[in-house]
């Protein structure tokens, strides 16, 4: 018999939750093929860049599509096992709407640490979920990095 | 089967409320303690950043909105950053951090920060800290009853405090310089109307130098307002300065230090006899300097007004041991 942990299942839970009443994507989840870096701002191969030269070897990064909060161009991976989501916006509005989203979000989903950054219209969103590294250091060095990016 | 199921959704309602309680997340604006039931040690997130658990002690944060700064000395936390001594009480002056007003670290004598004085604030490198010798807003006077109790979350923690040259402090403190703990006594003595009542001091006795570190006067403008300090140390605490050769670091259990050179204090904190009116610890006669100090004459018992502004309260020659309840009283019963 599967024994499921009382703390997986709620997440489980929550997780379907959204998936209710929905038979078929709608056109706003839908691959968009023409997702691409955006323009005058830092894109996310730079801000990866500057944290591979830091020492930080950001791991297993992919493009996410479509890009969640808002943005036009996302990348998530990890770095040093810190689950991370490097992100592009078209508009200052879309910045501001897309980090106050995340910010509501950090509840949700029960971070031990979350950070949320921007530099010009870009952002980097950090989630420790699993207590990797209580001391922050890790988180401490990405946002000094980006921060002078 | 009604039954059942109203239990099952009772229970489900209940689940996702815990969950929510447990999810609930606190932000911080920087570098803090990580409560000891989340692992302890210390966060070195420098930047604005959330939790999933709240400051374990609320007395070492600034609430600001729904945020949390961390207004106290990382040491006892397992910080292994840079760090930079202060003494005494002074403005915050982390360039990382903004919060739209000013705000206050009341903590007494030598402690650490992780942050370093810009150039332009008004603080002094002496004696091994930072001093802050600018003067202090009414808000910092409104405020530090309510924050000072930080002294009480970390008089009980074991950790070395800065060595701290008391001898050599700026001539020109004009910040609270607080002393605490065993083994100090600190008095502040605010003077300007309405006057200030000097209670009788204890008699001296014939030896038994203390040292007093501080007597400034502060002149801030209409309506004039003489502030002076004195503080006073009793003998205990002047036993172990001559084993630590005119340092402070603290008021933990005294120990042994590397010896060091010596920086005779200037003239305005010359030291000299005090009284002092406990028993005093019994230990090895220590190797007296030279004596630079003076026995204390017999003050005569003092009550009246405080002095005029613009009247230079006295600097150098004996300093009875001045009583004033306005201020904490730290020295040990």
């Amino acid at each position: 018999m599967i024994r499921i942990q009382p703390h997986i299942g709620i997440v489980l839970l929550l997780a379907a939750l959204p998936a209710c009443g929905k038979s078929k994507p709608s056109p706003a989840t839908a691959p968009s093929p023409l997702a691409a870096h955006v323009p005058d701002t830092l894109h996310t191969d730079e801000v990866l860049n500057a944290w591979r030269n830091a020492g930080l070897a950001p791991d297993g990064f992919t493009r996410v599509d479509p890009a969640p909060n808002n943005a036009a161009f996302c990348e998530h991976g990890a770095v040093r096992g810190v689950d991370t989501l490097v992100c592009e916006y078209a508009t200052e509005e879309a910045v501001t709407r897309g980090m106050q989203q995340v910010k509501e979000g950090w509840e949700r989903v029960d971070a031990h640490t979350g950070v949320v950054l921007r530099a010009k219209r870009t952002t980097m969103v950090v989630v420790d979920r699993e207590r990797r590294e209580p001391s922050g250091k890790t988180i401490s060095q990405m946002a000094k990095v980006f921060g002078k990016l | 089967m009604r039954r059942f199921c109203a239990l099952v959704a009772g229970l489900m309602v209940s689940v996702v409320f815990v969950a929510a309680a447990q999810a609930k997340t606190v932000e911080y604006l920087s570098q803090h303690p990580v409560p000891h039931k989340f692992g302890g040690g210390f966060c070195t997130i420098e930047v604005a950043h959330v939790h999933n658990y709240p400051p374990d002690d609320p007395r070492m944060y600034r609430q600001i909105g729904d945020k949390f700064y961390f207004v106290g000395d990382p040491t006892p936390f397992d910080y292994d950053g840079p760090r930079y001594s202060y003494y005494g009480a002074h403005p915050v002056v982390d360039a990382g951090v903004q919060v739209g007003h000013p705000i206050y670290c009341y903590i007494k004598g030598p402690h650490y920060h992780s942050y370093q004085p810009p150039p332009q604030a008004q603080f002094q490198l002496s004696g091994g800290a930072y001093w802050y010798v600018g003067s202090f807003p009414p808000a910092y006077y409104d405020e530090r009853p309510r924050y000072a109790v930080i002294n009480d979350a970390y008089a009980p923690m074991p950790y070395a405090r800065p060595v701290v040259d008391v001898q050599i402090a700026p001539p020109m403190v004009r910040a609270e310089i607080a002393v605490g703990g065993p083994g100090w006594g600190a008095r502040a003595v605010v003077g300007g109307p309405p006057a200030p009542v000097y209670v009788a001091p204890p008699p001296p006795p014939p030896s038994g130098p203390a040292v007093q570190i501080g007597v400034g006067i502060n002149l801030g403008g209409p309506p004039a307002v003489v502030e002076r300090r004195e503080y006073i140390e009793d003998r205990r605490y002047e036993d172990r300065r001559y084993h630590e050769h005119g340092r402070h670091e603290g008021w933990r259990e005294p120990q042994r230090f590397q010896e060091r050179g010596h920086h005779p204090g200037p003239a305005r904190y010359a030291p000299f006899p005090a009284p002092v009116n406990r028993p005093l610890l019994h230990r090895a006669q220590p190797q007296r300097p030279e004596p630079r100090f003076a026995p204390a004459p017999r003050p005569a018992p003092m009550r009246g007004p405080a002095p005029a502004p613009g009247h230079s309260p006295p600097s150098r020659g004996p300093a009875p041991a001045a009583r004033h309840d306005d201020h904490h009283d730290d020295r040990p019963r």
